[in-house]
């Protein structure tokens, strides 16, 4: 987990330089809005499960976070949207 | 091998589809009304009258023996009508039923509590978990001392299923904290059966999911000693037999659930369009569903199977496992698929998925983690009981 969140972060920053810079980063936007929103729902249930019952408990902020990051795969266009961005600008 | 269900079943699984689709899908939204305004989902009164029309029915006590007034059918029975209820998540069950070890009790004890639970009279709940022990219950603290001819009880238990509202609890407590000790908590612990009004205490739990479970509160609670459930020091195996009993119904519980969720994201993607057509012809929707279908179809017949192997008189508790943690997690992918196949409105409370998808995640903790079913699964074959053909 601690590894494909650095690598996220890793992404997001890089791609925060390059749009400051004013490159045409739509393609890689688009892949790093599916995969680091995926990956926030996998970091979600895995650290859930740690908790066991007390996860899902709504007195710890981890029931929170799952329920929140739900959203992240649909809103400012759906995961498939964004796959669909990135398979058009490959010249599909 | 015959992979058919039998004329009976088939018009039994018929029956409740007719009353789940009849009965408990009109309530839906008014369940959904109910809980966000912080009420339970259905009121005493109306959960009672459901269960008189399914009582007319003759679905009272599905799996109770016919001895004690039940329908007797059988597990893989049990099996066919929990997924059927599973498709609502309306919180009904037909009543006439109760707890296996209950079924332990001497007459006396039958008499004062499994025929009235049995009647719907009493309700009782069954309590083991600890704030630091659930399925390591080498760990429990709570103490039973022995006064004359009662005994007193001291501690506490969390996560208690069905704990605030019930009457009576058949509650593990350490009677022997030397043998507890040596037996690495496989003796010295014993199973009393404590009425509220002999004086423990319940609170509310609050969870992601609704109708949430309780703590409860011990202090000085007198128990006398006929209110012992089995044998003194024996109370251990009578909590393994209620965990592992019914496990594989969480498993028929997600398949219900998917089934009617996967119905529900067929309809939706004929219907929504996006960029001219209907999203069930983007092959990204095509896949999720057939990869549901798939999973659904695999889990159902893991829950006949494990149903099936214990109506055959068999030890089903390694199948029970694997129908359990494979229906849990094929449940939660399902509803993560089909709540993404709806979008921004599966995220709304407009529709009922959003309440499945904070539901689904319980399955895959209580009744044994996905991680503790693993241990089960492993250790019976690393350790021979069980045998890869």
């Amino acid at each position: 987990m601690r590894t494909e969140a650095t690598i996220g972060r890793t992404f997001v920053d890089r791609l925060i330089e390059e749009h400051m810079q004013g490159a045409n980063i739509v393609n890689e936007v688009s892949m790093a809005k599916s995969w680091i929103t995926d990956l926030s729902q996998k970091v979600a249930v895995e650290c859930m499960q740690l908790y066991g019952g007390y996860g899902y408990m709504e007195e710890y902020e981890i029931a929170r976070r799952y329920r929140d990051v739900a959203v992240n795969s649909i809103y400012a266009g759906t995961n498939e949207i964004m796959k669909v961005i990135i398979a058009k600008n490959l010249g599909l | 091998m015959y992979l058919r269900l039998t004329e009976e079943q088939r018009m039994v699984q018929q029956t409740i589809r007719k009353f789940v689709e009849k009965e408990l899908m009109p309530l839906e939204q008014e369940v959904l009304r109910n809980e966000r305004e912080g009420r339970t989902g259905l009121s005493k009164e109306k959960l009672e009258q459901l269960q008189n029309k399914a009582k007319e029915v003759g679905f009272w006590g599905i799996n109770t023996p016919a001895k004690y007034g039940g329908a007797d059918l059988g597990q893989l029975m049990q099996a066919i009508v929990t997924i059927e209820v599973g498709k609502t998540f309306v919180p009904f069950e037909f009543g006439g039923f109760a707890d296996n070890i209950l079924y332990y009790g001497n007459e006396e004890q039958k008499e004062k509590y499994l025929i009235p639970t049995i009647n719907g009279d009493k309700k009782s709940c069954f309590a083991m978990t600890e704030p630091g022990a659930g399925s390591d219950t080498q760990n429990i603290k709570m103490t039973a001392i022995k006064d004359g001819d009662s005994w007193i009880l001291n501690g506490e238990k969390t996560f208690i299923t069905g704990g605030n509202e019930a009457d009576f609890v058949m509650v593990i407590a350490i009677t022997d904290k030397a043998l507890h000790q040596k037996s690495k908590g496989r003796e010295g612990v014993t199973c009393f059966i404590a009425d509220r009004n002999m004086g423990w205490k319940s609170e509310y739990i609050h969870t992601m999911g609704e109708g949430g479970p309780a703590s409860l509160f011990f202090d000085n609670v007198r128990v006398p000693e006929e209110n012992i459930l089995g044998e003194l020091d024996k109370g251990y195996n009578l909590g393994l037999e209620w965990i592992g009993f019914a496990r594989w119904m969480v498993g028929a519980k997600a398949v219900g659930a998917s089934e009617r969720l996967l119905k529900m994201a067929i309809n939706y993607a004929k219907e929504r369009e996006t960029f001219g057509k209907p999203i069930a012809e983007r092959q990204a929707i095509q896949w999720k569903i057939a990869d549901s279908a798939v999973e659904i179809e695999a889990a159902k017949w893991l829950v006949y199977n494990a149903a099936f192997t214990l109506d055959e008189g068999e030890d089903n508790r390694h199948l029970a496992s694997i129908a359990k943690l494979y229906g849990s997690n094929i449940g939660n992918r399902v509803v993560d698929r089909v709540l993404q196949i709806h979008g921004g409105m599966g995220y709304t409370k407009e529709l009922p998925i959003e309440r499945w998808y904070r539901e689904a995640r319980l399955w895959r903790i209580y009744d044994g983690t996905d991680e503790i079913q693993r241990l089960i699964i492993s250790r019976n074959l690393l350790k021979g009981h069980v045998k890869i053909d």
